[in-house]
């Protein structure tokens, strides 16, 4: 079974906003729920200031508040590590959407709490999700974590990653590169 | 009559207009409801807290009687549990209506998630309910052998119940404002304290409604002193808590935690903190309890009032300020300046109407239906004619 | 009443797995419901802006389900940017005109058949010609897709009023290259060591690939410098961002090569060799110096020199980017800019150099031959695009696209075709522009209902959306650099969703109606066999691969020389020349020198700002306004606020979010601010995406405010541009939103 992460180098994403159309095209989101989204962050005063990007989704954490908080177990982890939602069995109490602190939810029309599924229909044939295809600074890149030779592990080893706001405990998937 | 057929025509018009609300909701979603992908939880939470608390706060007073002896209770017991049971029915309405989906609610029992405490708190809540129902049977049958049983159990799970339902805001790990381990225990003390609102307004309803028996009037006359004692006492605790949480808030380092304080200290909650949270639930009834003594009735009835309208919008207070404040996701993101939006729609307002109005509509059905005097002055009003028995029912709702 | 995200999914797995999928689907019926489907992948082109991008495009039963970029294509090469996704959704738009209309009344249309359009648009064209002359017709596009099946008209009825969009985009560039180079070569972006983007957002004005290779380069060790006064989507890639007073780049310019004149740090053999005009360039500009520019620019003189050293020692594998719409139709200097960057390209003598500048691969397609050849005498172009005595100068090719309502008052032209553009939208002034109407008989050929459809023209012909037609082949070129000649196809993926047709099924139709019987008489297969024949791909393998990459030639890192061993670029002497020809010819300066913008904000005036735009990464100017995905991402992130730096909105009380009036002589707006640091204290910027005013186009409809709003319609001399940033605008405080 492989044990899926994404590795994020924002320092190369100019804010194009393709991962996110992308996506809303392959999953046919509703206009109001998007997987994946940019943080724009300004720092420093003119004319030394800079703007950072950073791009967030749902962290895949392998301590997921948002599993632990759904009463009927329509959110899970599933054991390639993807949290995925069984549409089926939630209630839409919007507990995963109060628990999770990355704001990764949005809420659709059906009033079920969507979110980014990694696309595993794309993992598992060793393909990228759109997001991560169509990104032309190739921002994203995601692999299996347990293949030593996958290109992920590759590129975590030549850089120093660190995750967000680990200190929830969440245990994010997704890895920044510093 | 006629203050019958108001009161039901009251009643009756805040729950249609609850309804349209409701179908708005229904057909709409959340698109008309004052929730956000920031804010996912809206009024109808606070809403749901407000009911099932004072649900569980009237078990605790009722429990007074059959499970701590207290007898003097003894002549609410049967319209607490009444209460009771139409609060908690309307707080499954309002929650009924805040979930997006609740008929895969079956799922709570195919499909269990131990680690969540909405498990929990629908488990807790489903049982209460069903003994809450057994309870009063047995109370209108005027089993004591049964309802000393059963009593202690319902209070039993009824603490649990609402504990667990602070620890629903309790383990949101994201929201500071409420990651929290008191606010369980919180949430038990203002259940207490809501009960005891409710009953102050129902005793002096009934106080004054001139078809209570002679006896009954006299029985509730004793309760006032030791209701203003526990009222006082509970407020005590209260302000406690809260002045605890306050600097515990303000000089720790939670993130979210101090911004959302700040906002009641100063920002988008202020008014309503202060005046309606601190001002209605805390220092009106300590005023009005500590100064009409001549007037203990009265001071209770407007206590009562007071406290609930205070508790109802601090439930709502305490539902908004864990979300308004943006998540430290990022240091510095542009998308987390400022308050995430927030607001009651008029369809959440006209579901809370329903839940009120459908409350007053079940009491009264309640005392047509059955008779919820104590056994010994059966006699008495039983001879009395049906319209009077109604027409006293009507006065004991508020 | 639940709708479901994945309904598309149902349907279609319904058919194919009957009562096999539940109710909902879940992430595992996803994967089993996307096998069963019944799913067709067809390769085209893009049309989310003009670079045309090779895409596939996923039909799933028989609807559009999303578009990737095509692999081989190489300005996508496999990834595509948000409007190439966005766009492919308008497919199923809302704004898209339905059918051929004509006008009842202002703004107001009735459908009419194909049949009745083409007789009445027929006859009146006919009469109007007879009356005035063929060359009263005007032909007006974005360029230069429409040239094809507008040329056989034009010609047939005699006109030579050809204009395209480039006027208000980037003619400033293209007419200093042809003048010095005689043609536009593109950074080798891949193997540059040092690139330096001025006014240039590759960022925003994307090609996924160039931009694939932009970040890849960077990551080998290539230095990136930014300069622009607005911090722009390519300076977040950055090693420096230098902004610079809007107006000034010349200056910047003249400094940079004065400091590698003066310093000796130009490619002395490369210019010797290729160079023409240098010397007389010298003695013009030998006082520009690093202090003169900090003077003009804001920039330290240290900066400047620091920037042309580097620039210098990392040559030739170092360039200026030659651009695009960023800086080429902004100012009145906007030429002589533009001719400074060829100036400065030559002094690293980077020409035909890897890590340089580099040519295209050439394509030599077949050509279809024509049978109705009469062609009728054409008068001069009413625009005076090489007109001496008017607009000698200015590239009859694209002539001025924003003085055409000035070309109908004077009598010049009475009809006009208005082909895919929008100048009510996208050219100065609006309420200027709508005077196109008082033409005698305007026809328009768009997709939607863009603002010159409804407001100025009489008939409007929707063309069936690009992903239901089938065009002829194209060479994959420009702003890119690699080595092998591709071809691509733009071919129909789906069936007209309305009464809409192709290009040239409209032309036919027209002109068979004028009595010209055979000047449409081929088709798109047709001409696609003749141009085909000489390329060895036959029109099938095309159609199947979509985009083909031909190994048979490719370009060299050479500078062209002829027989003699001279070079041999189109140019008056063969090399590259300092002195534009044609400039000095018509009495103008050939030599690029210092010329002050037209118009500055008084600096001692709190709330005065020179009006800047730009490209949003996920919009294409106006055209893709009124997408709802893209308009998402408009809501989403402030995409409409005017970029106001920190320091001057805190002197005029300006906060973050606050509403602001804007007003130039044309125009008083209202509009949100975000007060930033990232931009020059004596501009405020707007993305050029917004102020949809065609209430037929819900979703730009009254949307931001556009920059062409305030800015007359003006003409640059020597380019015809429209020196759109020539403008000064005042910013209060209030405004209702």
């Amino acid at each position: 079974m492989a044990r899926y992460g994404l590795l994020i180098d924002a320092s190369k994403c100019t804010g194009c906003h393709a991962c996110s159309v992308a996506c809303s095209m392959y999953n046919e989101l509703e206009e109001e729920v998007t997987y994946n989204r940019l943080e724009f962050i300004e720092r420093g005063k003119y004319p030394h200031a800079v703007m950072e990007i950073v791009p967030l989704q749902c962290m895949h954490c392998d301590n997921p508040p948002c599993a632990t908080v759904c009463p009927t177990n329509a959110t899970f982890k599933r054991e390639d590590g993807i949290v995925s939602i069984d549409e089926n069995k939630c209630i839409g109490c919007k507990a995963c959407m109060t628990a999770c602190p990355y704001d990764a939810r949005n809420l659709n029309e059906g009033r079920i709490p969507e979110k980014c599924r990694w696309c595993p229909e794309m993992l598992e044939n060793g393909k990228q999700p759109a997001c991560s295809s169509t990104c032309m600074n190739e921002v994203r890149l995601f692999g299996d974590l347990d293949d030593p030779g996958s290109e992920i592990n590759k590129k975590m080893a030549q850089h120093e990653v660190k995750q967000i706001i680990p200190e929830k405990g969440t245990q994010p998937r997704i890895y920044y590169i510093k | 009559m006629l203050k019958q057929k108001l009161w039901i025509g009251i009643s009756a018009l805040l729950v249609l207009i609850g309804m349209a609300g409701m179908i708005n909701i229904f057909l709409h979603g959340e698109h008309v409801m004052g929730t956000t992908n920031y804010v996912p939880w809206g009024s109808l939470i606070g809403a749901y807290v407000f009911f099932v608390a004072t649900s569980t706060g009237l078990t605790f007073i009722s429990s007074l009687a059959h499970t701590f002896k207290v007898h003097k209770f003894d002549v609410l017991t049967k319209r607490m549990t009444l209460a009771s049971i139409a609060t908690l029915l309307m707080g499954f309405v309002m929650i009924g209506i805040e979930l997006g989906n609740p008929l895969a609610m079956v799922y709570i029992i195919l499909s269990p998630n131990f680690t969540a405490p909405i498990f929990w708190m629908g488990l807790l809540y489903s049982f209460y309910l069903a003994l809450h129902v057994v309870e009063f049977y047995f109370q209108l049958k005027g089993d004591h052998k049964k309802i000393n049983v059963i009593s202690p159990i319902v209070l039993a799970v009824a603490v649990a119940a609402q504990s667990t339902l602070g620890a629903v805001f309790g383990m949101a790990v994201a929201r500071g404002y409420w990651n929290d381990a008191y606010i369980s225990i919180y949430f038990i003390l203002l259940a207490f304290i809501s009960g005891l609102a409710f009953v102050s307004i129902m005793m002096f309803l009934m106080s004054k409604a001139d078809v209570i028996s002679k006896k009954t009037k006299d029985q509730i006359s004793q309760l006032p002193p030791v209701m203003s004692k526990m009222i006082l006492g509970l407020l005590a605790a209260a302000v406690f808590f809260n002045v605890w949480k306050w600097i515990y808030t303000l000089s720790g380092n939670v993130p979210g935690q101090a911004d959302a304080a700040m906002l009641m200290a100063g920002g988008a909650l202020t008014l309503p903190y202060w005046l309606l949270e601190v001002g209605f639930v805390f220092v009106v009834p300590i005023v009005l309890l500590l100064t009409l003594k001549k007037q203990q009735g009265l001071a209770l009835m407007l206590s009562g009032l007071s406290m609930l309208i205070g508790i109802f919008a601090m439930r709502m207070i305490m539902v908004f300020a864990g979300q308004a404040i943006p998540l430290n996701i990022i240091p510095g993101a542009e998308s987390a300046t400022g308050l995430r939006e927030f607001s009651i729609t008029w369809s959440e307002w006209a579901t809370f109407g329903f839940g009120v109005g459908g409350t007053i509509l079940i009491y009264i059905l309640g005392e047509k239906l059955f008779n919820l005097n104590l056994e010994d002055d059966h006699h008495t009003e039983s001879e009395k004619s049906g319209e009077k028995m109604t027409n006293t029912g009507y006065k004991y709702a508020r | 009443m639940k709708m479901k995200r994945r309904s598309f999914l149902k349907a279609g797995a319904a058919t194919a797995a009957a009562a096999a999928i539940p109710f909902k689907l879940s992430i595992s019926d996803f994967k089993e419901a996307a096998e069963n489907e019944d799913m067709k992948r067809i390769a085209t082109t893009c049309n989310g802006c003009a670079s045309m991008c090779g895409i596939y495009a996923y039909m799933k039963n028989g609807r559009l389900w999303r578009v990737e970029g095509h692999p081989v294509h190489l300005k996508s090469k496999g990834r595509l940017c948000a409007r190439g996704h966005g766009m492919a959704a308008d497919l199923y738009g809302k704004g898209r005109v339905p059918g051929p209309m004509k006008k009842v009344a202002e703004g107001e249309f009735e459908p009419i058949s194909w049949e009745q359009a083409f007789k009445e648009i027929g006859e009146k064209l006919t009469k109007i010609n007879e009356e005035h002359s063929g060359n009263s017709f005007l032909w007006l596009e974005h360029g230069v897709r429409g040239k094809r099946y507008a040329d056989p008209l034009l010609d047939r009825i005699g006109s030579s009023n050809y204009i395209t969009h480039y006027s208000t985009c980037f003619s400033s560039k293209t007419n200093a290259w042809q003048q010095m180079v005689g043609g536009m070569l593109n950074g080798d972006h891949a193997n540059a060591k040092y690139m330096i983007f001025e006014g240039r957002n590759f960022a925003g004005g994307i090609i996924p690939n160039g931009m694939n290779q932009i970040t890849k380069a960077k990551e080998n060790g290539a230095k990136i410098v930014v300069i622009d006064p607005k911090y722009s989507e390519i300076a977040k890639i950055a090693d420096d961002w230098i902004p610079i007073r809007p107006g000034s780049d010349l200056a910047l310019r003249l400094a940079m090569a004065q400091v590698m004149i003066s310093e000796n740090l130009y490619d002395k053999a490369f210019v010797k060799k290729y160079v023409d005009g240098f010397e007389e360039y010298w003695h013009e500009n030998k006082d520009k110096t690093p202090e003169w520019a900090e003077e003009l620019t804001g920039i330290p003189a240290d900066k400047i020199r620091e920037i042309s050293r580097e620039f210098a020692a990392n040559a030739p594998e170092a360039f200026i980017e030659p651009g695009w719409h960023g800086l080429h139709c902004h100012y009145i200097n906007s030429t002589q800019t533009a001719q400074m960057g060829v100036i400065l390209n030559a002094l690293a003598g980077n020409f035909y150099k890897r890590g340089g500048l580099m040519p295209s691969a050439n394509v030599d397609f077949g050509e279809y031959l024509h049978k109705d050849i009469v062609e009728t005498e054409k008068g001069p172009r009413a625009d005076g695009a090489g007109v001496e005595g008017e607009y000698m100068t200015v590239e009859p090719g694209r002539g001025i696209s924003q003085t055409v309502p000035d070309m109908i008052a004077d009598g010049k032209i009475k009809s006009v075709f208005i082909y895919h553009f929008n100048p009510l939208r996208t050219a100065p002034d609006p309420e200027y522009q709508k005077k196109i109407k008082e033409a005698e008989l305007v026809v328009s050929i768009p997709v939607d209902w863009n603002e010159t459809s409804v407001f100025t023209a009489d008939y409007i012909l929707p063309e069936s959306y690009y992903l239901e037609r089938t065009e002829v082949p194209t060479a994959v070129s420009g702003h890119i650099s690699h080595d092998y000649p591709q071809i691509s196809i733009r071919q129909q993926v789906a069936d007209p969703l309305h009464d809409t047709k192709p290009l040239i099924d409209i032309m036919r139709g027209v002109t068979k109606a004028m009595g010209y019987n055979a000047l449409y008489d081929f088709t798109v297969e047709d001409e696609m066999k003749a141009m085909l024949e000489p390329v060895g791909v036959s029109p099938e393998q095309l159609k199947e691969a979509g985009t083909v990459e031909l190994q048979t030639s490719s370009v060299k890192p050479e500078f062209p020389v002829n027989m003699q061993g001279k070079p041999a670029l189109g140019t008056y002497t063969g090399k590259i020349q300092f002195s534009a020809e044609l400039f000095r010819i018509d009495g103008k300066k050939g030599i690029p020198t210092w010329i002050p913008p037209k118009v500055e904000p008084d600096r001692s005036k709190a709330d005065q700002f020179r009006l800047i735009h730009g490209k949003q990464p996920y919009h294409s100017h106006h055209v893709t306004s009124n997408n709802p995905h893209l308009v998402k991402i408009t809501e989403k992130y402030n995409g409409t606020a005017m970029w106001m730096n920190s320091e001057r909105a805190e002197k005029l009380g300006i906060k973050d979010g606050d509403q602001v009036t804007i007003a130039s002589d044309l125009a008083t707006k209202s509009i949100p601010v975000k007060v930033t640091e990232l931009i020059h204290p004596e501009c405020v910027w707007i993305s050029s995406a917004y102020g949809g005013f065609s209430d037929k186009l819900q979703t730009s409809y009254n949307l931001g405010v556009n920059y062409n709003d305030f800015i007359p319609a003006m003409v640059e001399p020597y380019s015809g541009t429209t020196m759109s940033q020539e403008v000064v605008v005042t910013v209060s405080k209030g405004g209702e939103a």
